[in-house]
């Protein structure tokens, strides 16, 4: 084990006291192919939810729910495979993008998280800064090079990204049903 | 410092699980990727066994289990029970796994664990994920041979034959200070105050404590913050024991 104090590192003054964090694993396109690896290619389409079906997942999952959805439509040939959905949860400090897959089959498949930002905890308390991420579905490649910062700190809890795994999942149930996605 | 770092991160443990590995040629990204699942899948394994949320993993079978009742338990629930009894004596009972239900109340012999009341419930979650890290560690690192890597369950972190830099996060208010440079070693902090997710058991009248824990091993690193936190020490002789550094937060 060996531990070096930063101020006593040359590179010490790079990084400002109180700074916000980020780090990008995945894109999501990366994230698709991850999900479906027996897809051959993904149809991104647009959905909305009835009103009524929007309502009932809300009230049975006691989440919101917004009403469009953009979904990454898992084909093999002329066969949907699977549902696969980009979404950002924010928590305490921490904005996390991740990725859900839901196959035809109704399998859940393991999630991947595709950017973590951790910020100033005002910020994110800022209904302006929430909303700069709202409907957003893209996020920068798979990230190379020599930034390996970590955070050492109370553990956060990702009961958010659990709650919008739910969300996915319900959605692209519901539009299953009705015969949206197919 | 030469070659492609690769990161890698999925829900895990009630967190989130960084995996991270240097790759010295494009070609060995996949390699690393295999790697990152092995290390996934290591961790998936111990929270099979250890989790308190789990009614079937073995601490899920202990809990709902009668008195008097005894059963097998897997390699993983006798390496993180052994430790945490031996925490338990060096740290003078500070270091509880049952959390005040009943210290005394269970026994491991021969990789049988027994319950001895009804009421006493255990729950790893200041320790397992410790162990879960490490677990982590070792497969990535048995998948690399031996190649630069590390893991960091949500704050938990170990790391391999690389000089990480690692940030502090200020608890209260949000943001990160740059700390220190870990190599080949573990770190945890946790934050115990008003609205924190860590809980001490019997910690009516302990002040909010801020504490990192540097340990060789992620098991250590992550059972002594509790202990730090409890006893608001940083010289207590159990760190010494298991070769750790501890810090309280101001």
């Amino acid at each position: 084990m060996k531990i070096t104090p930063w101020s006593l590192l040359p590179a010490a003054a790079l990084i400002p006291p109180g700074a916000a964090f980020a780090v990008d694993y995945l894109t999501g396109d990366q994230a698709q192919a991850a999900l479906f690896p027996e897809a051959d290619h993904f149809a991104v389409r647009s959905f909305t939810l009835e009103e009524a079906d929007r309502a009932a997942i809300q009230s049975r999952l006691g989440l919101q729910i917004r009403p469009k959805w953009v979904i990454r439509v898992a084909m093999h040939g002329e066969r949907v495979i699977g549902a696969a959905v980009v979404d950002d949860v924010i928590g305490k400090f921490d904005r996390i993008t991740f990725a859900a897959g839901v196959g035809m089959d109704g399998v859940v498949k393991p999630v991947e998280i595709l950017s973590y930002r951790e910020s100033h905890g005002q910020e994110v308390r800022q209904e302006s800064w929430r909303n700069q991420f709202a409907g957003k579905t893209e996020t920068s490649p798979l990230r190379v090079g020599d930034d390996v910062s970590n955070i050492s700190g109370a553990t956060l809890s990702c009961s958010h990204v659990a709650d919008g795994v739910r969300r996915i999942v319900a959605v692209v149930a519901s539009l299953k049903r009705s015969g949206a996605l197919k | 410092m030469t070659g492609r770092l690769l990161r890698r991160a999925r829900p895990a443990l009630g967190t989130l699980v960084e995996a991270g590995a240097r790759a010295d040629a494009a070609e060995e990204a996949l390699l690393v990727e295999a790697a990152f699942n092995q290390a996934f899948l290591a961790i998936a394994e111990v929270e099979s066994a250890l989790s308190a949320f789990d009614p079937f993993s073995d601490i899920g079978r202990f809990n709902g289990a009668a008195a008097g009742e005894s059963f097998q338990v897997r390699a993983d629930t006798i390496e993180v029970l052994t430790a945490a009894l031996q925490l338990a004596q060096e740290s003078d009972g500070l270091f509880d796994v049952t959390q005040g239900t009943g210290p005394g109340d269970w026994s491991l012999t021969d990789g049988a664990l027994r319950k001895h009341s009804a009421t006493v419930r255990i729950d790893l979650g200041g320790i397992g994920k410790g162990h879960a890290v490490d677990r982590a560690l070792e497969a990535l690192r048995g998948a690399l041979d031996s190649a630069p890597c590390w893991i960091n369950a949500g704050g938990d972190l170990r790391v391999s034959g690389l000089d990480l830099p690692v940030s502090l996060r200020d608890e209260v208010g949000g943001g990160v200070r740059p700390w220190m440079v870990l190599s080949d070693g573990a770190l945890a902090s946790s934050w115990f105050g008003p609205g924190a997710r860590s809980r001490l058991a019997g910690n009516h009248g302990v002040p909010a404590r801020h504490v990192s824990v540097a340990a060789p091993r992620c098991l250590y690193s992550d059972a002594l913050t509790k202990v730090v936190a409890l006893s608001g020490r940083i010289d207590a002789k159990v760190l010494a024991r298991h070769g750790a550094i501890a810090w309280v937060h101001r």
